[in-house]
């Protein structure tokens, strides 16, 4: 579970100097609450995505269940949910399925990495 | 023209001015310009280190020191062979043949006719060699496998001994030195292995079912001295060259449109030639990743593969050791995708683990094989004159694509811990907060480097962790700045 916040209250006297300087924004800020969150398949990795068999969650709204719909038709190892501007690290597994939501609640775009 | 020549100095004074900056957190005196870098080996100048292009070497030194290997054991030597016979039972997780698609790769198989030193003394037939030294060999068959892997437990390697490792005619011959198996165990040992898992190497792929060990002693050796094992094997249904090869290309054109073509810039195609697409397996969970790193020059320009990266991608000795890596990896030329570059070549062998820190997020490791020649040992800037407003320039691999470039500014400081990350100021941000007005990043692009320009040259001044960036626009990505790795250790293995 990955869990994004930015604590800009306690930066509010720094609010002037932000916005006068060049300094960190928030980003993540409007993400879920709830952060990201992940199914596995239980197998051991196979190392395979196929996101155009899972193509078919976009537009829909999102519930929970639907990552265990992606994680069945891209035949992953793993399926995460991410919200659209949240913050990740960008590293590239082969065998996970993201989807991820936009701020209307529907799935945005459906991809491995 | 959104890269501009940078005078890290004027941008200094101008921030610095901007925001009020006392003398109590001014930087270190900016980077001056430099002259364009030579094949000469550059000392450090201060707080930095000057980029080695290796392109600009005679052809005959491009590479540092790399000769073919070959099989030493006499044509016609009787060898003996040790039967497995095929597999009992394939197991559900070894192969996958869903969509038609078959992925991997192995299973383990004990192997009793040489699971100790003795069994495996009493196969080997030595014969002379020219130098007055002795070569034996044995062969191991696995039935039906497409690649075999060997275990191989080193418990006394005689010094200048030569292990050779190769499979069906035509094959590679890869060669371990004994002292290779002693820096292995060392890092293993270092790692907190112990025991026989210390001493256990496992060799490369060999293609075929048959896969031969040679061992070759120097001369005055007794062959008494040598206490080698191979109790185990690991039979492969597909070699992992041909997974990962197939995966690699694969991933060609599945990067994002915004994404700009790193041949496009033809002024950066030096610093191209220093990146690398990463292919990886976690100790932690067992599966694949792809990230990308970058070579680093040292002080003494000694061409030792330093490479950089991100410690979300690798934190571990185990995953280290896993590491392949994909050079030139790049289209072959502007906008050519998906063709790429005829040189592109796959690195394998792992790497030793050096320096990693999660806080900072950059990992420090050392190629175990000599990267080919042409490439470029990045320069890095390791003072403290990197300051809001900067321009940056990211190369990457982003989705295991061919390489792109980004384009940006150095928006701020950050500390970050796990996912959350918190303004700072320039003292205590241990990350740099990084904003594109060209192209993005996406997943691949971990552990990538940004490169800020100083008179002609170019030097690494963070490596990337993660962000919110897209080719939507807005967002921000961080990268971990390289001036602190290098004071956090970096620097005991640039110097």
């Amino acid at each position: 579970m990955k869990h994004y916040r930015f604590f800009w209250p306690l930066l509010l006297g720094l609010a002037l100097a932000a916005t006068a300087c060049s300094s960190p924004n928030a980003p993540g800020a409007g993400s879920d609450p709830a952060g990201p969150t992940q199914v596995g398949s239980g197998q051991p990795p196979q190392d395979k995505c196929d996101a155009a068999a899972a193509q078919f969650l976009v537009g829909q709204t999102y519930v929970p269940a639907m990552l265990a719909q992606a994680l069945t038709a891209a035949g992953a190892d793993q399926a995460r949910m991410l919200n659209v501007g949240s913050m990740t690290t960008l590293e590239f597994m082969m065998g996970r399925v993201n989807v991820v939501t936009g701020k209307d609640g529907r799935v945005a775009r459906v991809h491995c990495g | 023209m959104m890269m501009r020549h940078i005078l890290w100095a004027a941008v200094a004074a101008t921030a610095l001015t901007a925001c009020g900056g006392d003398s109590s957190d001014s930087p270190a005196p900016a980077p001056t310009p430099t002259p364009t870098p030579s094949p000469s080996p550059l000392p450090v100048s201060g707080d930095r280190i000057e980029p080695l292009d290796t392109a600009l070497f005679p052809r005959s030194a491009q590479v540092k020191s790399e000769q073919a290997a070959t099989r030493h054991v006499p044509a016609g030597t009787p060898m003996a062979r040790v039967q497995l016979g095929p597999l009992a039972v394939v197991k559900s997780a070894v192969v996958s043949q869903e969509k038609g698609a078959a992925f991997k790769i192995g299973e383990g198989r004990d192997v009793s006719a040489t699971a100790s030193a003795s069994d495996l003394a009493a196969l080997l037939n030595w014969s002379a060699t020219a130098d007055g030294g002795l070569v034996a060999a044995v062969s191991f068959v696995t039935d039906g496998a497409q690649a075999v892997r060997l275990g191989v437990l080193a418990n006394n390697i005689p010094a200048g001994t030569v292990l050779r490792f190769y499979g069906a005619e035509g094959d590679e011959v890869v060669e371990m030195s004994a002292a290779q198996l002693a820096d292995l165990r060392r890092v293993n040992e270092q790692g907190g292995v112990t025991g026989d898992a210390a001493r256990l190497v496992w060799g490369p792929d060999t293609s075929g079912e048959v896969s031969t060990l040679e061992v070759q002693l120097p001369p005055g050796v007794d062959p008494a001295a040598l206490q080698l094992a191979v109790p185990r094997l690991s039979h492969l249904a597909t070699t992992a060259e041909q997974t990962w090869t197939q995966k690699s290309v694969e991933s060609i054109g599945n990067s994002a449109s915004c994404h700009q073509d790193v041949m496009c810039r033809p002024d950066l195609e030096a610093e191209s030639r220093s990146v690398a697409k990463m292919l990886y397996t976690s100790s932690a969970d067992g599966r694949s990743y792809m990230c990308t790193g970058t070579l680093l020059n040292d002080a003494k320009g000694s061409r030792t593969p330093n490479f950089v990266t991100a410690t979300h991608c690798i934190s571990d000795q185990a995953t280290a050791s896993s590491l392949i890596t994909y050079w030139f990896f790049r289209a072959a030329a502007c906008n050519s995708t998906p063709q790429y570059d005829p040189s592109m070549t796959r690195l394998t062998g792992g790497s030793q683990l050096l320096f990693a820190n999660a806080m900072i997020d950059t990992t420090l490791v050392r190629l175990n094989t000599q990267p080919p020649a042409r490439v470029m040992y990045a320069g890095s800037y390791f003072g403290a004159g990197v300051l809001p407003g900067l321009d940056v320039t990211g190369i990457h691999n982003p989705m295991g694509d061919l390489q792109k470039y980004s384009l940006g500014q150095v928006t701020g400081y950050a500390i970050c811990s796990g996912d959350s990350c918190n303004a700072a100021d320039v003292n205590t941000g241990l990350r740099l907060q990084v904003t594109w007005q060209l192209g993005s990043t996406q997943q691949g692009s971990s552990g990538s480097a940004i490169f800020a320009q100083s008179g002609s040259s170019r030097y690494v001044i963070g490596t990337l962790w993660g962000g919110n960036a897209s080719c939507s626009g807005g967002g921000a990505d961080y990268y971990g700045r390289f001036n602190k790795a290098y004071d956090a250790g970096v620097k005991n293995w640039l110097q």
